[in-house]
């Protein structure tokens, strides 16, 4: 057996000589794991299914043209900061939170049915969440005291920080795939991963252990001809799969050999399974995120035979770096996010799930409230949907900031400073996915600066768990 | 600094700074010549034709003073054109350039993990190439094949070692190295199922950020061993079985041949008169497979034609175990005419990875 290669015992043996050499994640996390499976922490018990949607709108979502106040002095103030971009005060969707903060709020004109949803009670948002290592004021960020995420406002990093919820350093595990590895016991089968992707390779869904299975919207690939009973495929078969039971000193050779072992088992399985099912009688429109999230609902309709009590999907939207023509673009996006979601929703009523079923938005950042004549251009803070029968729905979560600047969120550059961490919002989520509050911090290493497990100081509240 | 933090190279305001250095940049003339207005600003980039190089519109250029990375300031008043030829040369010459260029070239051309001593050689060479000249690309690429990190025997079997080609790498290699050929030398753009295939095309990323990040850690193996692996960012469950599945089709189906309207269930079903739209013996695609003659200049041995492959597509590093079952496989005259196995040959070494893997 190759140098590398290391059994759950190796592993733990060697995890404290690696915390001396390292300060990784990756080591940390092992000796955690390792203490969990002693602790037995997170119950392992049958329970419930459920399932969770991640969307991740790629390229940072001007949300403060998603969600926008409505009264007059708050919309006006929106109103001159936005200057071209800002949506007119008639046009925008009244929504009617439960609990109000004196003010009112619209949504984007093209989202109809994000505002029925949530009217009903089944969608809920998260205002002005953002990257934080800890909690820091507009003082300690000018005084440049602030212990701040990495590479703030570029892409590449903000999008990871929200997968890995790790925004110190860049990583490449995330929280999804470390509470698979957590509750990975819970299925029954492990043909098919717990977290399955639309949106092709992620780190979000990347564990120690469990890695994400990508299909596309039609279902897993699979080999042309394998398995087949006739003498070339047969001779076919032996050949490839001979290949890949092969074992590799090599670590690039063994890896891709894995990837393509893992996606032959896993696929044929999946495929089968997805068969079974059948067609579902939502329908959905046309638009890749409407065939990636109707997949979605297919493997959720799978998923006794799938042996899942867990399923983590991971879904992208692309195109909202809208640094030009933002006023169209914009619309575009949100109008297929809209009827996306709605779909969905619909398809896991149909499924008798609604109940059991998260999905929730992610992107890289918002954008400037100022414009930079047709567009916006990279910010922090910004505004996120959850949606699900699951959800207390209706609601506004975490404070919605004044939309202007010079404020003492507005960090200059029409920036602004979040008010509510990412891991709020995922300690949350992770709770109701079924991780007990004691493993919170293995999958959420900062979680203590911004929720206390014991009096539950800084939890939004928008799941039970 | 030795504290091992990363050090940011540029701020928000220099990002500022230039936005304002490439204002005015727009299309140079419309896709189609039928629209008579004159070329203007800032329409959607489509409506360009993409294959001129932009122009400056003076009229849309930010004229005032410009400050940019390393405190350096643009004066006002320039033209665009002015303004972005200064602006690339304090780029240009900034420290970090050629290490930067350095390593990511180095993990185009010969490994994902180079040792920092090679990027510093290659790099040496891009700020001087012997003759006071910076940035003679032909020197750095030299500098790259001939380093003793990339050709000496020695790295072969080091852990750090290797890369995987990337699928458009595989396909042109497959192209060349194969020798296809078109008798009217029209190539019909098959690659555009392959991208449907693999995900990958040429000038097509996603973002800017391109397929993969240069420091894509693929999998825990990766990372317990410190070492990132960027082409394996676009290799999941989908692309690693389509990939079979285009080789399969390429080699076994003759899928190259016919760039349209491809029948999958009639293509498994092994009847290629059923989904062929061309004759192969007359038509304007090509052929990319091993010619007859050379399978006859092979002499028809399953041991040679193996051993072809091998030096051809895998630097001769195929594994001997692999070796020999492939040799068997072509040997199955009940199964294979002998084109049909020289093209099996050709695929079963296309997918392994001694062969996706550059050592």
């Amino acid at each position: 057996m190759a140098k590398h290669k290391y059994s759950r015992r190796d592993f733990l043996g060697a995890a404290p000589c690696l915390a001396l050499g390292t300060t990784t994640l990756f080591s940390s996390l092992i000796n955690l794991r390792a203490m969990n499976s002693l602790m037995g922490s997170t119950a392992m018990v049958g329970g419930e299914y459920k399932a969770l949607v991640c969307i991740l709108l790629s390229g940072g979502n001007d949300s403060y043209n998603m969600i926008i106040p409505r009264s007059d002095n708050e919309y006006n103030e929106y109103a001159a900061v936005r200057s071209n971009l800002a949506i007119p005060q008639n046009d925008l969707l009244p929504i009617n939170p439960n609990t109000t903060d004196g003010r009112d709020y619209g949504l984007h004109p093209s989202m109809t049915g994000l505002q029925n949803l949530f009217q009903q009670g089944n969608a809920a948002f998260v205002n002005n969440v953002g990257t934080l290592v800890e909690r820091v004021t507009k003082a300690e960020i000018e005084n440049d005291t602030a212990k701040l995420p990495l590479g703030l406002r570029s892409h590449i990093d903000q999008a990871a920080h929200w997968q890995t919820a790790f925004p110190q350093e860049r990583v490449s595990t995330g929280w999804g795939g470390k509470m698979a590895d957590i509750l990975k016991s819970m299925n029954t089968n492990d043909e098919v991963s717990m977290n399955i992707s639309l949106g092709g390779n992620n780190i979000f869904q990347r564990g120690e252990e469990v890695s994400e299975f990508a299909i596309n919207n039609e279902g897993g690939v699979s080999v042309f001809g394998y398995g087949g009973l006739d003498p070339f495929t047969s001779l076919m078969t032996a050949d490839i799969s001979s290949m890949n039971n092969k074992l590799y000193e090599d670590v690039f050779k063994d890896s891709y050999k894995g990837v393509l072992k893992r996606s032959i088992d896993s696929n044929e399985f999946f495929n089968e399974a997805i068969e079974n099912v059948g067609n579902l009688n939502t329908q959905f429109s046309g638009t890749n995120l409407s065939k990636d999230l109707r997949m979605v609902a297919q493997s959720i309709a799978a998923r006794n035979t799938l042996g899942a009590k867990r399923q983590i999907f991971f879904v992208q939207l692309g195109g909202f770096d809208t640094h030009d023509d933002l006023g169209n673009q914009h619309a575009n996006l949100l109008n297929n996010l809209d009827n996306a979601l709605s779909e969905f929703y619909a398809a896991t009523e149909e499924l008798g799930v609604s109940d059991c079923v998260t999905t929730y938005t992610i992107s890289d950042f918002a954008r400037t409230l100022t414009s930079n004549g047709n567009g916006t251009d990279h910010a922090w803070g910004g505004n996120t949907i959850v949606m699900g029968g699951a959800v207390r729905g209706k609601e506004m979560y975490g404070e919605y900031p004044i939309i202007a600047a010079n404020t003492n969120l507005e960090l200059g550059g029409g920036v602004l400073l979040p008010t509510t961490s990412t891991d709020q919002y995922f300690a949350e989520i992770a709770l109701w996915f079924g991780i007990s509050p004691n493993d919170l911090s293995l999958i959420l290493p900062n979680i203590d600066n911004f929720y206390n497990i014991n009096t539950e100081e800084g939890r939004l509240g928008f799941l039970d768990y | 600094m030795t504290t091992g933090e990363w050090i940011p190279t540029y701020d928000d305001d220099d990002i500022k700074g230039l936005a304002k250095v490439f204002t005015g940049l727009s299309g140079s003339a419309w896709y189609t010549d039928e629209i008579e207005a004159p070329v203007q600003f800032g329409f959607p980039f489509n409506a360009y034709d993409l294959l001129l190089p932009m122009q400056m519109y003076e009229l849309w250029h930010e004229p005032g003073e410009k400050e940019i990375i390393g405190g350096h300031i643009i004066p006002a008043g320039q033209s665009g054109m002015e303004d972005i030829e200064e602006a690339i040369d304090v780029i240009f010459n900034h420290d970090n350039v050629g290490p930067f260029l350095a390593e990511r070239l180095i993990q185009r051309l010969i490994k994902s993990n180079p040792t920092p001593a090679y990027i510093d050689r290659v790099a040496t060479v891009f700020n001087d190439n012997g003759s006071g000249e910076r940035g003679d690309l032909a020197a750095v690429v030299k500098a790259i094949l001939l380093d003793s990190e990339a050709y000496e025997c020695f790295w072969i079997d080091n852990i750090s070692n290797g890369m995987l080609r990337s699928p458009l790498l595989r396909y042109t290699q497959m192209m060349k190295g194969l020798k296809a050929e078109a008798e009217s030398e029209l190539f019909f753009n098959a690659g555009v199922n392959y991208e449907i295939f693999v995900g990958q095309a040429p000038l097509g990323a996603p973002s800017v950020f391109n397929y993969y990040a240069p420091d894509y850690v693929p999998n825990a193996d990766f990372a317990y061993e410190n070492l990132v692996g960027p082409e394996f960012q676009i290799l999941n469950s989908s692309t690693s079985s389509n990939y079979v599945n285009y080789m399969f089709l390429a080699f076994m189906r003759e899928f190259l041949n016919n760039t349209y309207n491809l029948q999958l269930t009639n293509v498994l079903n092994g009847d290629k008169g059923e989904y062929n739209l061309y004759d192969p013996q007359n038509n304007d695609s090509y052929e990319a497979v091993l010619s007859d003659e050379l399978w006859m200049d092979l002499g028809y041995s399953p041991a040679d034609l193996i051993d072809y492959l091998d030096i051809l597509m895998c630097n001769g590093s195929l594994s001997d175990d692999t070796r020999e079952r492939l040799t068997n496989s072509v040997s199955r005259t009940d199964l294979f005419t002998p084109i049909d196995a020289a093209n099996y040959a050709a695929y079963m070494i296309m997918i392994n990875p001694d062969y996706t893997i550059l050592k």
